[in-house]
């Protein structure tokens, strides 16, 4: 899911909505008002970043999915708002399997990921601080990420299955991103890209699919973004 | 938690909180988990907040180590107040400990529509047209399609070129909650030319005539479309079916002019005319629908054919033909269909053939279908699919119904056709249930589970009663807490044994518990008044019978327009904060008129009259509410009573003021459960021979112990007084009893079981109840007595005809009155003067006429009139009752449903008014029997009985009683 994120952020501005920019002017007058300076040490703990359909979304969620790797690499500066919309996207998935019914992880994948996890710290202790930290001790990490693997299965498998591309679609994909089926510095003729020009293209529709799917959902919410990142 | 209005969340978007790029927030560095919150304070537009539910919410706590859970679990429960834009929790270092500050942003006031620009039509038109369909607060997601809605609107309106764009706020100008619109209208199109296609001709002229739109005129796509359409229908109507007209728009001039043209077509004027058999006139236009659907095409001849063809065979013609065929006759199309029914088939016998394992007499029952009746397909689809049902319901899960319909020999004729309908059933094996099991269940013991279940070992095997038992299991899960729990049936059948094995598989998922519960909304209702009504508790599992016991309790308080109770889920998935949302209802009602009433009693009186009312409900913040009435009358009296029969006296008259008051107090659990309530009234009014004066006052403690038992303790007090009295002799007693001449205080208990399924008109149920009196002039009446009343009443419906309902009751009542000493009054009511010169004096220890029981009337012994069943002790002479101190009533009915609301009923009443209590006995019961009719209308059962008495009739001086008496009410006798 986290994929899509750089082309989810153009649908999401064209979405309009709650996701229009404002003027500067009232960045700035509102930003005296609102915006909190720090004074000595003081230091943020936690806020609001976003609500979704009630959902409260906090700076101490968008941490936790930087450190669990669930968000793409940012440039600096960027990173919370792409968590936040990467945790938007996520709670409207979240939302939608609810009212499905729900879906099924088995615990041997939520303990493998959890193991993926653990394996980007140094040690087993500097895992546990860390959720101390993100406040996700006592089995609530495993309980983020849990819903975290129902979400992308909800999503996999209801955007898994794809009409097989046509050889002309293949071709004119393949026409297009001549650079992606590079192989050694030798640029790869049609039918040696040909498994990869599929996959290629069945993700690119899958991820437009999905994005314009989470698009819709995103206006049939309610959905109200609290942060915007620092121009 | 509730979300913001979506009025808000433009507002939030366009209300940004800057992200100051503090290097902590930055790096998320140096959090100071674990270390000792020194203090905590709470602010809000940098002012302390005082309020305790807020206060209350904080999970964070001075002396407790910080931890991140906590602060999030507060910015959650803080949010789930649907109050704030964003809540902020800052530390900073307070030596090793950690002072915390909790700042609470509010939400922004609510945005506002605004259109700025050259709106060429009225602001109110174009805010009219995005109100009506987007609602009063359009989502902030959805300006493109409001700007999309506005646009067409003006183009509508002849702005060809406008165009509308969604705008941002601008600061000091607009409100930051703003959602801003501008619009450029640009020119206003005008007509400028008109064309019609044919270009003349009658149909055209007669367009011509009907359309407002000229040249010069400012052009309206709306208007024009309106006009075409009325046109269009006023043709449809006269018969000419295929008219239509199309415009066609061509802009001109950069979009200031535009250029029209109208595509005529009349066409031919249609009539549908019918041959052969006759069809019944008010099924025409359903079967034939070509003047609804303004159309002869073809397709729509051939499928009104097939539904005549349908219609009939639908009943009993099985041979039932249709054809139709077009006749053009100049300007005129002639649709002609030729019906022929063909002969009628009727039943002449039906054999059911295949049953073995179910006998006949348990299948026959679900028959509609019976000899003499026509052969309806519909009727046989029926009965095979009930007797399909059957089979099903006792384990034949393969059976199959069908039915062959085979004509008698030589019977038919031209008008009917006699068939031999054979039901033909296919029984296949039977199945009965071998085991039910439980798996997967760790919280709930298997033998729990499946107590209760229609699926047990042994009986036969139905799908849809595992299905119901599936659900069964869930609701309880759902009632412990475990709210994603998920159950699934399975079912193994072994066609060796015939037996089914079902197995419910159970994934309880985790109990949830109730964390935090909220309230919100509420500004006059007191927390408490709200919370005391919750069957959710912190610490306690989140039923869901708890949840909606919850909303059944706060709706059913008459507080509130509104009551929703939502969830809040945090992080750990066994705890959910409760959010309780309410919407007060108005807090006072008022209710005012005015009228006049017009009698001629002696002469004509125009009294006019006025009343006002008043109510107010949580008091003091809790449910309790006070209710006051008042009316006022004023009329014209005579200036001397009666003395002068009520004739004016030299002329004069004066205004006399009638008024009554009433005043109603009311505090629901006013103590363990128990419902208070105060009635008190006072009433001045005139009737034709006297005057009186009315007060009253009622205590009353009830309490509802369960869904069919409640009691009720109350204490009375009433008191009247007449004045100006020229009541007639025969009259006095009846006076009496309306208005007791003593002051009359008592207490009372009752008991009550009521099962009935409808108040009005039971089907079912039984009605008990038992009540006790007891007045005392220690209690501050005049008279002492003792009363007690028991009335039974039960209802049956047929199993076997569900529109019969068999109706029984009981009523006994006994008095005794308690010995005093009255003055002896003759027949006009002045005091008997005794052998001393004093007023003499008696000894009674009767009843209050008030008090007495009495028997007759509609409701009680029907075919006497109203209390005139008695005996000798208990009726005067002329035959008017007097009441005793004990009265029995027996009432049997049966009420037959006949055709939709209307019903018939047959009756039989005895009963009898006894002078003490020792009189009571069966053989003194006088009785009536009689029939009625009912009819449901939406205000109850109106009754219409004919009551006749049984038994000798009655001679009183002067007259003897009729037979029978008829009796008009709303309401079922009993």
């Amino acid at each position: 899911m986290g994929a899509a994120v750089a082309e989810r952020a153009a649908v999401m501005k064209r979405a309009a909505g709650t996701n229009q920019p404002v003027s500067r002017a009232a960045v700035a007058a509102l930003a005296l008002s609102l915006a909190w300076a720090p004074l000595g040490a003081a230091e943020l703990l936690d806020r609001v970043l976003a609500v979704v359909s009630g959902t409260v979304i906090t700076l101490s969620d968008a941490r936790a999915s930087l450190a669990f790797g669930f968000v793409g690499a940012e440039p600096a500066g960027d990173r919370i708002a792409a968590a936040v919309r990467w945790l938007i996207d996520r709670q409207l998935v979240l939302d939608e399997v609810l009212r499905s019914g729900g879906e099924e992880v088995d615990q041997a994948r939520v303990a493998r990921e959890m193991a993926a996890i653990k394996g980007r710290f140094a040690s087993e202790a500097a895992f546990e601080a860390e959720l101390e930290r993100l406040g996700l001790g006592g089995g609530r990490a495993m309980a983020f990420v849990r819903e975290t693997l129902e979400a992308r299965r909800y999503v996999d498998r209801r955007f898994g299955a794809s009409v097989e591309p046509s050889e002309e679609e293949l071709r004119d994909y393949y026409a297009r991103h001549l650079e992606r089926f590079v192989r050694d510095g030798r640029q790869l003729d049609f039918v040696e890209a040909a498994d990869d020009v599929r996959t290629a293209l069945q993700n690119e529709r899958r991820e437009q699919a999905v994005a314009t799917w989470l698009d819709r959902l995103r206006r049939r919410s309610s959905v109200v973004e609290i942060y915007r990142a620092p121009r | 938690m509730r979300p913001p209005p979506p009025a808000r969340a433009f507002a939030l978007a366009a209300a940004l909180a800057a992200w100051t790029a503090s290097p902590s927030a930055a790096q998320d560095a140096g959090l100071p988990v674990g270390r000792t919150i020194s203090d905590v304070s709470v602010v809000s537009e940098g002012r302390p907040v005082l309020d305790a539910q807020v206060l209350e919410l904080l999970a964070l706590r001075k002396g407790s180590p910080l931890r991140m859970e906590d602060a999030r679990a507060t910015i959650v429960r803080a949010m789930g107040l649907g109050r704030y834009l964003d809540v902020r929790v800052s530390a900073e270092p307070d030596g090793d400990a950690v002072r915390l500050s909790v700042d609470l942003v509010p939400l922004p006031a609510q945005g506002r529509l605004v259109f700025e620009g050259d709106l060429g039509l009225s602001e109110s038109a174009i805010r009219g047209a995005v109100t009506e369909r987007f609602g009063p607060d359009p989502p902030r997601g959805r300006a493109d399609e409001v700007a999309r809605v506005v646009g067409d609107l003006l183009r509508d309106q002849g702005y060809l070129r406008a165009t509308v764009t969604p705008g941002d706020a601008r600061p000091g100008e607009t409100g930051f909650g703003d959602l801003v619109f501008n619009v450029v209208c640009g020119p206003r199109a005008l007509v400028r030319s008109i064309s019609f296609r044919p270009e003349a001709g009658e149909e055209v002229e007669q367009l011509r005539l009907r359309l407002s739109i000229r040249p010069g005129v400012v052009f309206n796509r709306v208007e024009l479309r309106r006009q075409l359409d009325a046109a269009t229908e006023a043709w449809r109507s006269r018969g000419y079916l295929e008219a239509r007209i199309d415009a066609l728009v061509e802009e001109l001039s950069e979009g200031r002019g535009v250029a029209v043209s109208i595509d005529v077509h009349r066409g031919r004027r249609v009539s549908v005319e019918f041959e052969g058999d006759p069809l019944p006139p008010p099924q025409l236009a359903e079967l034939v629908p070509i003047q609804r659907e303004a159309s002869v095409d073809e397709d729509l001849l051939e499928d009104s054919r097939a539904r005549i063809v349908s219609y009939l065979r639908g009943r009993g013609y099985r041979d039932a033909r249709a054809e139709f065929r077009r006749v053009v006759e100049d300007s005129r199309l002639r649709v002609v269909f030729t019906v022929a029914n063909g002969p009628l088939y009727r039943v002449a016998g039906i054999v059911t053939d295949g049953a073995s394992q179910v006998p006949l007499r348990e299948l026959t029952p679900l028959l509609r279908l019976s000899p003499g009746q026509a052969c309806i397909q519909a009727v046989i689809d029926g009965d095979l699919a009930a007797l399909t049902a059957a089979y099903r319901r006792r384990g034949f899960g393969e059976a199959s119904c069908k039915a062959a319909i085979e004509p008698v020999p030589n019977a038919r004729t031209a008008h009917e056709a006699p068939v031999l309908v054979t039901i033909r059933i296919a029984e296949g094996a039977r199945t009965l249930v071998g085991s039910v099991g439980v798996s997967g269940n760790e919280a709930v013991a298997d033998a729990d589970l499946l107590a209760g279940l229609s699926t047990r070992p042994g009986q036969p095997f139905y799908a849809p009663n595992t299905e119901a038992d599936r659900d069964r299991i869930l609701l309880r899960y759902l009632n412990l807490g475990y709210r994603l729990a998920r159950v699934e049936a399975s079912v193994e059948h072994d066609p060796d044994t015939g037996r089914a094995s079902v197995v419910f598989s159970v994934r309880e998922g985790p109990q949830i518990l109730v964390g935090h519960i909220l309230v919100v909304g509420n500004a006059r209702i007191g927390m408490d008044t709200i919370r005391r009504e919750l069957a959710v508790e912190p610490g306690r599992p989140l039923a869901l019978d708890a949840v909606n016991e919850s909303q059944r309790r706060l709706a059913s308080l008459g507080l509130f327009r509104r009551v929703t109770i939502s969830e809040i889920q945090q992080r750990d998935d066994h705890v959910r904060d409760v959010v309780v949302t309410v919407e007060e209802a108005p807090a006072t009602t008022l209710g005012y008129g005015v009228g006049l009433e017009a009698q001629k009693v002696e002469t004509s009186e125009i009294a006019p009259r006025g009343f006002v009312e008043i109510g107010r409900r949580n008091l003091f913040g809790g449910n309790r509410s006070i209710n006051l009435f008042g009316r006022v009358s004023l009329r014209r009296r005579t200036a001397e009573g009666a003395a002068t029969g009520g004739q004016p006296v030299d002329g004069g008259s004066e205004t006399a003021a009638e008024y009554r008051v009433a005043a109603t107090y009311r505090e629901p659990r006013l103590w363990r459960s128990l419902d208070f309530q105060i009635i008190a009234g006072a009433e001045r009014g005139r009737r034709t021979s006297f005057s009186f004066e009315h007060q009253s006052a009622r205590f009353n403690l009830s309490r509802r112990l369960d869904a069919a038992w409640s009691v009720q303790g109350q204490y009375s007090l009433q008191e009247n007084r007449i004045y100006h009295d020229r009541i007639a002799p025969a009259d006095r007693p009846l006076i009496d009893r309306l208005f007791p001449q003593v002051r009359i205080a008592s207490v009372s208990a009752s008991a009550v079981r009521n099962t009935r399924d409808d108040v009005f008109d039971p089907g079912r149920g039984t009605f008990l109840g038992l009540n006790g009196e007891l007045a005392l002039r220690e209690l501050g009446s005049e008279v002492g007595f003792a009363k007690t009343f028991l009335q039974g009443f039960v209802y049956r419906r047929l199993p076997t005809s569900r529109r019969i309902v068999l109706a029984g009751g009981l009523r006994l009542g006994l008095g005794v009155g308690f010995p005093r000493e009255v003055r002896l009054t003759d027949e006009h009511g002045e005091p008997v003067i005794g052998d001393d010169g004093g007023p003499q004096i008696v000894r009674v220890s009767d009843l209050p006429a008030s008090e007495r029981f009495f028997a007759g009337g509609d409701t009680t012994v029907r075919g006497y009139r109203l209390d005139h069943v008695g005996r000798p002790d208990t009726l005067d002479s002329d035959g008017t009752p007097k009441g005793g101190r004990a009265g029995l009533i027996l009432n049997g009915e049966v009420r037959v449903g006949l055709w939709r609301d209307l019903g018939v009923v047959g009756f039989i009443d005895a009963g009898n008014a006894f002078r003490v209590v020792d009189d009571v006995t069966l053989r003194h019961l006088r009785s009536g029997a009689g029939f009625g009719i009912r009819y449901k209308s939406p205000i109850g059962p109106f009754r219409l009985d004919l009551g006749f008495k049984l038994g000798k009739l009655r001679k009183f001086v002067g007259t003897r009683e009729g037979r029978r008496a008829v009796h008009i009410s709303i309401g079922q006798a009993f």
